[in-house]
């Protein structure tokens, strides 16, 4: 297999700074502080570049229902939006998570048209009924779902994405889109508005 | 420590008297990495990683020595032109690619024979070069300089690696396409005050660009096109070389390192009054030891033979080669005038310490004096009868051959490996370093260089180096095994505490832990660093100048840390720290900013550090082979 994942960071990050540290099993506990670092990047312009990917063989945990293999979730000429998140961050994520919902919102009757995905980079810890708890909360469509795996599994999605970093607190905003009918992707780094992603992800139909 | 080959904890009783890591793996592991002289067939892989294919190599003990002229990096060709401008700086696009040259080798018959390398082309100088051409920069002047990976093929596809990649260590891993992805690249300078974003660290890789998009295909978090390194530092001799995380060593080996040169108004000064030697009578040497296969190709052993759990292409603890390259090419020489010499020497070895001596063929010691240290002059010279030079170091010398006119005097090394209890070194091959002889006559127009007592005419005295009331930080090296039984190199934190109680908070973490160095901007502090084991670790902190305040004996109880998925690693905390005896002062030749400082087994070495700039960057051994296996962390220094 590939790398190591960075599997002590978090637990330890918890105990050093005495948090309520969340077990594997713990419901969705009081946000712990916020320790996601926000890039100077994130404040700029988002930049957009088309990317080729190479998915990996993997399979995800879904928040609901039976583990699925990434590329069988992605092999469709549907549009894809898709974001890494963790449920106990709380400077990125949320806006991220925003985002997307405001997206699905602006979609409207077209939500359905794109497929959203939100990947969890902190898998020790979100387990499927945290992710469920977080779409509630952001009021996640069908068409929006959210993923955990195995450490080696997310660990291979991020180096994939070129999103990989030595711990979760320092990741950035970054959106994937694959626009509807093609089989590039477009990477957006810093934090898109719900329009610019739609414009992305159904190019023939305009910007609303 | 009552069996030297017995690998490898310094604090052995201790670790058994609470449990004690693996055995198996601590024994010496790398005897496959070293080479045979028998010309025996070694087992080794191709780029590909498939396993058990066998390689002829090229044997040092019988290579002729002492034939190929020395290539000087400070000769004009052998600089860096700017090629253009960004904005108002000079700026320098250096291209990364794949060449065969002729470095001097022969096979037994006599054949001369090529070599595949990495080397750096620009666009004014389009013949690759490896080792790399020189910077030769003004201080205070800032240049922007790009790096751009070209490791592209004939069919334009992006190269995979041609050395075996390990897979399992955490790596760059570009796009998750495994071992045969496009080589992922970075520069590093070595020694440089600089951004994160201009460092090279190991998240800053990038792959070429065979999309032709304008940009590289993948690249790591902390990837930039250019790098502006703004050279406000003194005089001094950085080095620039790859940094890839979990490939340094394999890029490094196949040629993507070379010098970088700051020039000052100190050091012009004393060359303008004939205190220190100016070209061409400086000569920068950068030492390399390489293993070579039969047709000439390099060999960098990848498996692990000793135990079968490992993986196919396997990182090894160590490694050392059989051939020294001076400046790119096998046991050179140099012809030299009766006059002093100053030598920019350069260890840019994987794992190989040297302890270099110059004498005559007849076997009369050539005295020499130091005069820097790896970032700077020295206060005042220092006579030496030998140096000892650990890897990513750098010393200033001048050597006097006024006295061997006609004779030859030869640079030999007596380090073992690993270094200091290890296994002593072969007098026939990496013992021997390179000639000069005193052949040429004395050029009466330029006068011989005279030393000053004192060094920095125009540079404020270095004080001698005061902790009272800075804080203290202790850290540890160790080396456990890993979830294939091997040696796992790693670096951590010693939990201050009375007892130095084993607490998660503390003890060996990877590289992609949680930072535990967090630093405040314009801080200084004191490392003290905890060499556990029984080797001697080069300790190399990026960003920072330092200085080495003393070392001191040591003894205390390693505790086992379980670490990484199912605890398969295996870390330590130390704990019950005891100093013992007096403190030893940093060596005559040490009193200079230095980058790069040896950690001595059984010791805690205290460097004097201050923080100047803000950003991420990273601390690691300087044996690349630790480095690619864990054994480097990050830190973060902030307002």
């Amino acid at each position: 297999m590939t790398g190591r994942p960075s599997l002590p960071g978090a637990a330890l990050a918890c105990c050093l700074l005495a948090w309520p540290c969340a077990g594997q099993a713990a419901p969705l506990a009081e946000p712990p502080p916020d320790l996601c670092v926000a890039p100077a990047t994130a404040t700029g312009a988002p930049s957009a570049e088309t990317v080729t990917l190479h998915l990996p063989d993997v399979r995800l945990q879904p928040a609901q229902g039976a583990s699925v293999s990434l590329g069988s979730q992605l092999r469709s000429s549907e549009a894809v939006l898709l974001n890494f998140i963790y449920t106990s961050c709380t400077s990125i994520c949320p806006p991220m998570a925003q985002i997307f919902a405001a997206t699905q919102e602006r979609l409207g009757s077209r939500a359905a048209q794109v497929q959203m995905l939100s990947i969890s980079i902190d898998p020790e810890h979100d387990s499927p009924r945290r992710l469920q708890a977080y779409a509630r909360r952001f009021g996640a469509g069908t068409q929006w779902r959210f993923f955990t795996g195995s450490l080696q599994a997310i660990d291979a999605v991020q180096r994939a994405f070129s999103v990989w970093r030595p711990d979760k607190m320092s990741h950035t905003p970054v959106t994937f889109i694959k626009p509807r009918g093609q089989s590039h992707w477009w990477r957006v780094d810093g934090f898109a508005t719900p329009d610019q992603l739609i414009a992305l992800a159904l190019p023939e139909a305009g910007a609303p | 420590m009552n069996d030297t080959n017995g690998r490898r904890r310094f604090l052995r009783s201790a670790a058994m008297a609470t449990g004690a890591l693996a055995a198996p793996s601590l024994l010496r592991a790398q005897t496959s990495s070293t080479p045979d002289d028998t010309g025996v067939s070694l087992p080794s892989s191709n780029a590909a990683g498939t396993a058990s294919s066998s390689v002829d190599l090229l044997s040092g003990s019988t290579h002729p020595k002492f034939v190929n002229a020395l290539p000087n990096p400070l000769d004009l060709a052998n600089r860096y032109r700017p090629t253009g401008l960004s904005g108002l700086l000079p700026h320098y696009q250096l291209r990364l690619r794949e060449f065969s040259t002729r470095i001097g080798l022969v096979s037994p018959s006599g054949t001369p024979l090529s070599t595949t390398l990495w080397g750096y082309a620009t666009p004014l100088q389009t013949t690759p070069a490896s080792p790399g051409r020189s910077f030769v920069v003004a201080a205070g002047l800032p240049i922007r300089v790009s790096y751009v990976n070209e490791l592209i093929g004939t069919d334009g596809a992006a190269l995979p690696h041609r050395l075996g990649v390990d897979t399992s260590l955490m790596w760059a891993n570009p796009g998750n396409l495994g071992g045969t992805a496009p080589v992922p690249l970075v520069a590093h300078r070595h020694g440089g005050a600089q951004d994160t974003a201009a460092d090279g660290l190991p998240d800053g890789w990038s792959t070429p660009d065979a999309n032709r998009n304008g940009s590289p295909d993948l690249k790591g978090r902390l990837y930039s096109a250019s790098y502006t390194y703004g050279n406000d530092q003194e005089a001094a001799h950085l080095w620039y070389h790859d940094h890839a995380l979990g490939v340094t060593r394999l890029n490094v080996y196949m040629g993507l390192a070379g010098h970088y040169f700051i020039r000052d108004a100190n050091e012009a000064y004393l060359w303008l009054r004939g205190m220190l030697p100016a070209p061409p009578y400086e000569v920068p040497l950068v030492i390399q030891d390489r293993m070579f296969t039969s047709t000439g190709q390099l060999h960098y052993p990848s498996q692990d033979l000793e135990n079968p759990a490992a993986p196919a292409v396997s990182h090894l603890p160590e490694f050392f080669g059989d051939f020294i390259l001076v400046n790119g090419v096998p046991w050179p020489t140099h012809p030299v005038e009766p006059r002093p010499y100053r030598l920019r020497v350069l260890n840019g070895s994987d794992s190989r310490f040297y302890d270099l001596r110059f004498a005559t063929a007849a076997g009369s010691a050539v005295p020499f004096s130091q005069v820097g240290t790896d970032l700077g002059l020295m206060n005042a010279p220092v006579a030496l009868a030998h140096l000892v030079l650990a890897p990513g170091e750098r010393a200033d010398l001048v050597v006097d051959f006024s006295a061997f006119k006609g004779q030859t005097v030869r640079v030999t090394n007596s380090a073992p490996t690993p270094y200091p209890d290890g296994d002593p070194v072969d007098a026939a091959t990496a013992g021997q370093i390179m000639t000069f002889q005193v052949q040429r006559p004395l050029n009466p127009l330029v006068p011989k260089a005279r030393l000053p007592a004192y060094l920095r005419p125009l540079r404020p005295m270095l004080p001698v180096p005061s902790t009272a009331g800075v804080p203290v930080r202790k850290l540890m090296l160790l080396e456990g095994s890993d979830a294939f039984g091997r040696l796992q190199t790693l670096l951590g934190t010693v939990n201050p505490a009375a007892g130095n109680p084993a607490s998660s908070a503390y003890g060996t973490f990877f590289y992609s832990d949680p930072v535990t160095e967090n630093v405040k901007l314009g801080s200084t502090e004191v490392w003290e660093i905890y060499n556990t084991t029984v080797d001697a670790h080069p300790v190399h902190l990026h960003l920072v100048d330092f200085r080495v305040v003393n070392r001191q004996g040591f003894s205390g109880t390693v505790i086992p840390k379980p670490m990484g998925p199912n605890g398969s690693t295996t870390g330590g905390y130390l704990t019950q720290v005891s100093l013992s005896g007096s403190a030893r002062p940093a060596e005559a030749n040490e009193a200079g900013r230095k980058d790069t400082v040896t950690a001595y087994p059984g010791e805690v070495t205290r460097i004097l550090v201050q923080f100047a700039r803000a950003g991420e960057y990273v601390w690691h051994c300087h044996i690349l082979s630790h480095e690619d296996h864990e054994m480097m962390r990050r830190f973060v220094v902030a307002p």
